[in-house]
């Protein structure tokens, strides 16, 4: 065996061997790398700079790769100063036939706008074909476009079909409604509603109690003290409120017997008091009854019942909300046949009408277009019974959809609208996915907030 | 009784003995596990570990199963440098299964087989890293390189990735080929670590120069004649980028120098160096790189005891030491 003495002389040799090694290889390595990074950026270049002309590129390697194995290469590039110019997504999305798309997208790198489209070399035998001309089509409707993109239906501009998108008749201006009565928890729901160029732009759904040292329901659920099943009531309110804007008629949200509805994400509550505090502003908007003339309405009627207005009253809260329930005279509101059976109730509009001895107007006086079958009895009353529990009151096959989320992401959250390129709606479908992939990993890699 | 101690073998009392061989040899491997541990991170550190661990592992479980050598306090040290040497032939992404295959092959079939330490007639590492290259060929190609190479990846050992696109070799600068700064195998890429590790051998006197400076002069003197023959072109930077690139460098120091496999004399060495560069050339362009380079070093490791014979024939009357170095 070895003496110890060599053993010694081996180990410090060793030890000198491994310093030295150390040495040699990461000075190798410095020295070596400007030739590699050189190669790697001609390599980038090559490949990226049909869709983004930056000086140089940066792989990134991110946590937020693993949820999306379909991003096979996440890129900054670089401007000659080295700020950030863009990002270059490499990615392979599947065809709505489940085919392999495998393309590149660069986008901006401060607003996300897509700068650039190019497909990538795919010789698999399930790859998605895009021809260069359709693509060149589909490049022209999405480069500039910020992400995520979603589809605009052309016939939501002044064709025929108009109607199945927006409630015709609408007036401009904003309305509003309020229930005559409080709730359980003490507090008056109100809806508030914009309109410009007969499409509904704003809704707001929110409560005021009538105990007027408390919060608004909105407010309150945020801080804790309003609960409801599922996400905080804001939220819901929130939800519901744009998958209106997104549908323009209350009747599509599918609104079931007990009050809720299975096709909004994220909305559990009972959305009965939007839904009719909506058709009621939506009627209201058809006769031109704007609110202020709807606040004027609460007035006369309280000028009727007390012989004084809110504000002599003291009614009128900071918001201008008339905090008043009309639960103890329900006889004005309520609508009632020869056997004294509530048959159903009137709105502010109609209270006024009545009171000033004008025919009461109907809440669907232009509903003529939208052709239900089933003439209610109850003209007085709104019509919250005309279709089929949680189905909403279209015609068609097409018309009881609502899409409320393209590619995992709602509506809301859309920031830009395009039309399909004519007859190529599966290209440029599968573009658009790789599109909003691309957002989706934005969101998480830069943890965005969605406001 | 003669006063020629150089006479004296087999029982001759050196100082440089087995393990004193061995050591030397695996300090002579630390620049290539630094370069590659370097380049290649977490997963190239526990390759190498794994396969010495597995061959010691396997051999110690075969001497014990036949009973051949059992206790005592040699440690064999064969094992160790056997699986490093396999470790550093592999491809980055090589998946511990296919390391495992690699050594348990050397281990059993051309080492315990044949006696065990000492006893091998082929080169066990050699042996092993060629055999998965024959017989398992897709879990041999995991070379990553440049963005698809990450230091603490780890996924490579358990599930086999697909070879990423890789640079034109013939582009590298010469800077690159000198610090192993390219794909390849975990320790033949740096010329300068085989180089230092050679030197180190060499100055120990651990390692016989004969057969790899045949080798290496026969290849680079027949390399052009062999290229013009293949492709009727030759340029100067392409015999540098094979030389540099291809390993030729670390079987010539690491398999060739092997003192258990090798001819031990002078005139047996050289002759095996020339014969196994011949045949390196001569299968290149017909064999993958790997198997061009192990096959012919596993050719001339069956003739060695051959040639020796004839070489100690022909120079039976003249002093002449199987040992390397009895001063």
């Amino acid at each position: 065996m070895m003496t110890h003495t060599q053993l010694k002389t081996l180990i410090t040799e060793a030890v000198l061997l491994f310093i030295l090694s150390i040495a040699l290889v990461i000075g190798g390595y410095f020295i070596s790398s400007e030739n590699a990074n050189k190669r790697l950026q001609n390599l980038y270049h090559s490949r990226f700079d049909v869709v983004m002309d930056s000086a140089s590129y940066e792989k990134v390697n991110s946590k937020a790769l693993n949820s999306y194995p379909e991003i096979k290469g996440f890129y900054i590039g670089y401007d000659a100063d080295g700020a950030p110019d863009g990002y270059v997504v490499d990615l392979t999305v599947k065809s709505l036939y489940g085919q392999d798309l495998s393309m590149l997208v660069a986008l901006d790198y401060e607003n996300t706008r897509i700068r650039g489209l190019a497909l990538n070399d795919n010789d698999d035998e399930n790859a998605f074909v895009i021809s260069n001309s359709d693509m060149d089509m589909i490049k022209e409707k999405l480069i500039g476009k910020q992400i995520p993109v979603a589809f605009v239906k052309e016939e939501k501009t002044d064709n025929d079909d108009s109607d199945k998108i927006t409630v015709p008749g609408l007036n401009d201006g904003v309305y509003y409604a309020q229930r005559l009565y409080d709730d359980r928890s003490r507090y008056i729901d109100y809806v508030e509603m914009e309109i410009k160029n007969g499409v509904i732009k704003k809704v707001k759904w929110d409560a005021f109690s009538t105990d007027k040292t408390n919060q608004d329901r909105s407010e309150a659920s945020l801080r804790g003290a309003y609960l409801v099943s599922g996400l905080d009531w804001a939220t819901q309110s929130y939800n519901i409120c744009h998958a209106l804007l997104e549908c323009q008629d209350p009747d599509r949200l599918a609104m079931k017997s007990d009050g809720t509805t299975d096709i909004v994400k994220g909305v559990t509550c009972d959305i009965r008091p939007f839904y009719e505090l909506a058709m009621e502003c939506i009627a209201n908007s058809r006769a031109g009854y704007d609110k202020d003339k709807y606040m004027i309405g609460l007035d006369m009627i309280l000028l009727h019942l007390y012989q004084k207005d809110s504000k002599d009253l003291e009614y009128l809260n900071d918001d201008g909300h008339v905090v008043f329930s009309f639960e103890e005279t329900p006889e004005i509101y309520t609508t009632y046949n020869d056997d004294n059976v509530v048959t159903g109730y009137l709105t502010v509009m109609q209270i006024e009408a009545k009171l000033r001895g004008n025919t009461i107007p109907d809440s669907n006086n232009n509903d003529d277009s939208k052709d239900k079958d089933d003439n209610n009895q109850n003209n007085g009353s709104i019509d919250y019974d005309a279709s089929e529990d949680g189905l909403n009151s279209g015609n068609s096959y097409d018309d009881q959809i609502i899409t409320n989320s393209l590619d995992d992401l709602p509506m809301s959250e859309m920031a830009s609208f395009i039309e399909a390129v004519p007859e190529r709606y599966d290209q440029t479908r599968t573009v658009v996915k790789a599109c909003n992939t691309c957002y989706k990993f934005l969101k998480e890699y830069l943890n965005w907030k969605v406001t | 009784m003669s006063t020629d101690n150089r006479q004296l073998a087999p029982f001759i009392h050196t100082e440089k003995n087995a393990p004193y061989i061995y050591i030397t040899i695996l300090v002579s491997l630390v620049p290539c596990i630094c370069c590659g541990v370097f380049y290649y991170g977490l997963r190239a550190l526990i390759l190498i570990l794994f396969c010495m661990a597995a061959f010691v592992l396997s051999d110690t479980l075969c001497v014990r199963i036949t009973g051949r050598r059992s206790g005592g306090d040699y440690f064999d040290l064969s094992s160790l440098v056997e699986g490093l040497l396999i470790a550093l032939m592999l491809p980055p992404d090589t998946t511990l299964v296919t390391a495992l295959t690699a050594v348990l092959f050397a281990s059993i079939v051309t080492k315990q087989v044949f006696g065990g330490a000492g006893s091998n007639i082929i080169n066990p590492a050699c042996a092993g890293r060629l055999f998965i290259e024959l017989v398992m060929p897709n879990g041999t190609q995991g070379l990553s390189y440049g963005e698809d190479n990450s230091r603490l990846q780890l996924m490579s050992l358990i599930v086999q990735k697909k070879p990423g696109a890789l640079p034109d070799l013939t582009n590298l600068s010469f800077a690159e080929l000198l610090s192993g700064n390219y794909p390849s195998m975990i320790g033949t890429a740096c010329f300068v670590c085989i180089l230092v590790g050679g030197l180190f051998l060499t100055l120990k006197g651990t390692m016989r120069l004969y057969s790899p400076v045949s080798y290496i002069l026969t290849m680079f003197v027949l390399y052009p004649v062999a290229t013009i023959l293949e492709t009727r072109t030759f340029s100067f930077d392409g015999l540098i980028v094979y030389f540099m690139s291809s390993g030729a460098v670390f079987v010539a120091v690491f398999l060739l120098g092997d003192m258990t496999t090798m001819p031990s004399r002078f005139a047996a060495g050289v002759f095996a160096g020339i014969v196994c560069g011949i045949l390196t050339l001569v299968t290149k362009p017909f064999l993958s790189p790997m198997v061009s380079l192990l096959a012919p070093v596993m050719a001339v490791n069956f003739l060695s005891f051959v040639l020796d014979f004839f070489s100690k024939t022909l120079t039976r009357r003249k002093i002449r030491s199987r040992e390397v170095d009895v001063s």
